[in-house]
């Protein structure tokens, strides 16, 4: 009876553990989550037979403005497809218009498709980028990409790194930041594997960690010093750490700054790069802290930090202009001169300078024109009649 | 007996076990089965959405559950996204942040955006996760997400104003009444004060789209000066669709402010002609212009035009205009984008200042190099600059194109602006301010 019993519960017991192996592997096997080998191929990616219900939901979703509930309900359909699916659906999709949500759907199904079979979803993305031209649809390669990487980020790049696209610093960034998330001892010996490029994005990276510690900051600019970065590298990963730590607490940064083993001038550009960060965040605060340094600061200082308000706060920041210029002697001849530079100087790079930007810049001057011409004429004036025969025109003309 | 005793209890002995390995059989059979099954209906419970769900399903929450609920969904979003390499172009960690996201309250998204350490919202994933869940909030209660984003930390920075603008063009879309009603909504903070027109000119231009009816019955509603912004911006990204463009014209010619209906003309004309200069052309003869209009017009298809061939499309240009000797703005603009693109490092080669040198000297030529001055110290040129103002004959216009390359290159490098200067015959000195 005893035998009997225990040979029931055997059974039942088997039963039962089978059953949980067998489902969790198969529903593990088509899960977003399922493991991708290196090379590429997911060991157990089953075709499903195509469910026509599945494209059909898709296509009722076509004609939907794009957006995140939207798209995370493609995303329910995409991501419990088989490649049979994703294949047929990309098809019908591709025959349609490429609006915002066709191309969202198209990206999903790449993303997905990648992680069943990246070189098969590869090479079909990078199909269609040939094909398609570059305009339409043309997300699918890097969704592809990033699905893949999510899942397999060193076989990822090592793929992007045989393409011939444009997306190679979207690649090097990747990498850098993926990097970036592994302790630093792994970090340091897998990097020596990795192109210049990439270890600057990993240090880059990690220099917008929150730092507790003096500690930690020596431990990473020790770190940066022994990674063999070049000069301008090694300033892009100062940079990126004296923004990041300006924008926490710029007032400790500046303080800070001399217990870091940084050089007089990289000490020097960080405590501009503080600075920046500051304004950007909050200018008055900024510029209080700035007026108030025993000895005071450098007027550029302080026009940097404004001209920063400016471009968030044009209003607030003129409103601001006569107080600041009795606080500080001299501080409206530099922001004018600091605005006809940025009248004559900025927006000259490929495709930037143009009537709007032009009408913009010069309306930053006139409308500083206009405020001291209120607040001291005579002055103004005085400063116009230094200024250029046209311009002296365009600025002494009604707006 | 002892031989019979042992055959039975070996028989069954060889049962039993044919019983278990058969029921482990059944079994895994039975679980790969469902398991197709639930892969076929999309339904995947171990999800890390769904195990969320899964746990607190069917249950009253109770204080003590109801902060357990919450801190497990607060830590599957920050695991989703604790990459700094996880951005919004990971549709799978937007998707399970929206399921997410659907299990908790508006207020309960509150609190969580409140709750992330100060920066999150600038910094690698986390920030792409803010803005992931600012725009699914929005779609369920857009006041509540657009007061969240007035009102943090850094509502003024450059990245906030976006996302705002971004947040209510896809609330705009999916809910037009509400996102529209809060547009003129008493609630809003000073900073979104400041930039609502700029975003409900946007948000009316994804809606041209989605819903062209109701685009231009809001319009109807906006300040007039708005309305002209908002035309120009339609005519320039929506020229080329047939129905819009004819609903465009007619508007235009309906507000009562002639420059509507001109700028509408113009807007649509670049438009078309980005991607069909003739047929672009076509549609500025069947307008029968004049004048300015005409000037303006020609201009703007020249320009757009030239983007593709700069040298013939210039040159046809200055054929057509021989005898205007002051260039268009956007003739000059045109130029210096030419001049820009030419001065790329990989593409340095100097077309537009060969093809700058190559024109026939006259009024025609001394208005271009002078017009060209501020953009070819722009672009750092300053000695083929200097090379074009000692050639201009007019000397109003070399009065002008000295004082200007003087102002720029003093700017740029004081001392060889200095040698140019002292290097210059006295009679081109004497044309230099004092």
């Amino acid at each position: 009876m005893k035998l009997l019993l225990l040979t029931l519960v055997a059974g039942l017991l088997a039963a039962w553990i089978c059953y949980r192996v067998s489902y969790q592997s198969g529903v593990a096997t088509a899960q977003p989550g399922g493991r991708i080998s290196s090379h590429g191929r997911e060991r157990a990616s089953r075709e499903i037979p195509v469910a026509a219900d599945k494209i059909e939901q898709l296509r009722g979703f076509l004609n939907r403005p794009f957006n995140e509930r939207g798209s995370a309900e493609v995303w329910a359909v995409v991501s419990s497809m088989s490649v049979a699916q994703i294949r047929e659906s990309v098809h019908m999709i591709l025959q349609n218009k490429a609006t915002d949500s066709a191309e969202n759907m198209v990206n999903c199904l790449f993303f997905r498709w990648a992680q069943i079979d990246p070189m098969e979803a590869l090479a079909a993305a990078d199909s269609q980028r040939k094909d398609g031209g570059s305009e339409n649809f043309s997300g699918a390669l890097l969704s592809a990409f990033n699905g893949w990487f999510k899942r397999d980020p060193e076989a990822a790049f090592r793929w992007a790194q045989t393409d011939s696209g444009s997306n190679e610093r979207f690649y090097i960034s990747q990498m850098g930041g993926y990097l970036s998330t592994l302790p630093p001892t792994e970090a340091a010996e897998k990097m020596k594997t990795y192109g210049a490029a990439v270890i600057k994005a990993a240090f880059s990276y990690r220099a917008r960690a929150n730092f507790t510690s003096q500690e930690d900051r020596t431990a990473f600019f020790t770190s940066v010093a022994n990674s063999g970065m070049n000069a301008a590298d090694s300033q892009t990963v100062l940079k990126s750490f004296a923004r990041n730590w300006g924008f926490y607490d710029p007032a400790a940064a500046l303080a800070g700054l001399d217990g870091i083993p940084l050089n007089d001038d990289q000490k020097s550009q960080a405590r501009q790069w503080i600075m920046a960060g500051w304004a950007d965040k909050n200018p008055i605060e900024a510029l209080a802290w700035v007026a108030k340094e025993n000895p005071p600061h450098a007027i550029a200082d302080q026009i940097a930090i404004y001209n920063k308000w400016l471009s968030t706060a044009p209003k607030e920041a003129v409103a601001a202009l006569d107080e600041l210029c009795r606080d500080a002697p001299g501080f409206r001849e530099e922001v004018m001169k600091s605005q006809l530079q940025s009248y004559y100087d900025e927006g000259w790079v490929p495709y930037g300078r143009n009537i709007s930007s032009d009408k913009f810049l010069f309306s930053r001057l006139k409308n500083h024109y206009d405020d001291w011409a209120t607040t001291a004429p005579a002055d103004a004036e005085r400063w116009v009649g230094t200024l250029e025969p046209a311009l002296q025109q365009k600025l002494h003309a009604p707006q | 007996m002892k031989s019979s005793e042992s055959g039975i209890t070996f028989g069954f002995g060889t049962a039993a076990i044919l019983f278990v390995l058969l029921a482990g059989l059944g079994g895994n059979l039975k679980g790969k089965a469902d398991a197709s099954a639930a892969i076929e209906a999309g339904d995947h419970p171990e999800s890390p959405t769904d195990a969320v769900e899964a746990e607190d399903a069917g249950k009253t929450p109770s204080g003590s559950q109801d902060s357990r609920r919450l801190e497990k969904i607060r830590g599957k979003l920050l695991e989703i996204w604790k990459s700094p390499t996880t951005g919004l172009f990971d549709l799978e960690a937007r998707a399970e942040t929206s399921q997410l996201l659907s299990r908790m309250s508006s207020a309960e998204i509150d609190a969580f955006l409140r709750s992330l350490p100060p920066g999150s919202d600038r910094m690698g994933g986390t920030s792409d996760m803010v803005r992931c869940v600012l725009f699914s909030w929005a779609l369920r209660d857009g006041p509540a997400a657009l007061a969240y984003l007035g009102n943090c930390d850094s509502a003024r920075s450059s990245l906030v104003r976006m996302t705002t603008t971004q947040v209510v063009m896809s609330w705009a879309d999916y809910a037009p009444d509400a996102a529209l009603a809060w547009m003129s909504d008493g609630t809003l903070t000073p900073v979104q004060q400041e930039r609502v027109a700029n975003i409900r000119l946007n948000s009316l231009m994804v809606m041209l789209h989605s819903d062209p009816d109701r685009a231009f019955t809001e319009l109807s509603s906006m300040p007039g000066n708005e309305i002209s912004d908002q035309l120009r911006l339609w005519g320039q990204t929506n020229g080329k669709s047939p129905e819009i463009r004819e609903r465009l014209l007619d508007y235009a010619a309906g507000t009562g402010n002639p420059e509507d209906l001109a700028a509408v003309r113009t807007s649509i004309a670049g438009s078309m002609a980005e991607e069909d200069p003739e047929k672009a052309r076509e549609f500025v003869e069947s307008l029968q212009a004049s004048g300015r209009e005409l000037a303006a017009l020609d201009a703007t298809v020249t320009v757009e035009a030239a983007r593709k061939d700069p040298e013939s499309t210039y040159t046809e240009w200055t054929q057509k205009n021989s005898n205007v000797t002051e260039i268009p703005a956007e003739i000059q603009f045109g130029i210096s984008a030419w001049l820009g693109r030419s001065s790329m490092r990989d593409h340095d080669d100097r077309g537009a200042i060969k093809w700058l040198d190559a024109l026939p000297a006259g009024g025609q030529r001394d208005a271009l190099y002078e017009s060209s001055i501020p953009a070819l110290v722009g672009f750092r040129h300053f000695d083929d600059a200097a090379r074009m103002v000692e050639t201009i004959d007019s000397p109003s216009l070399r009065a002008s194109a000295l004082n200007s390359l003087q102002t720029r290159w003093l700017m740029e490098d004081p001392q060889k602006a200095a040698a140019w200067k002292n290097g210059l015959p006295a009679e081109d000195q004497a044309l230099l301010r004092k």
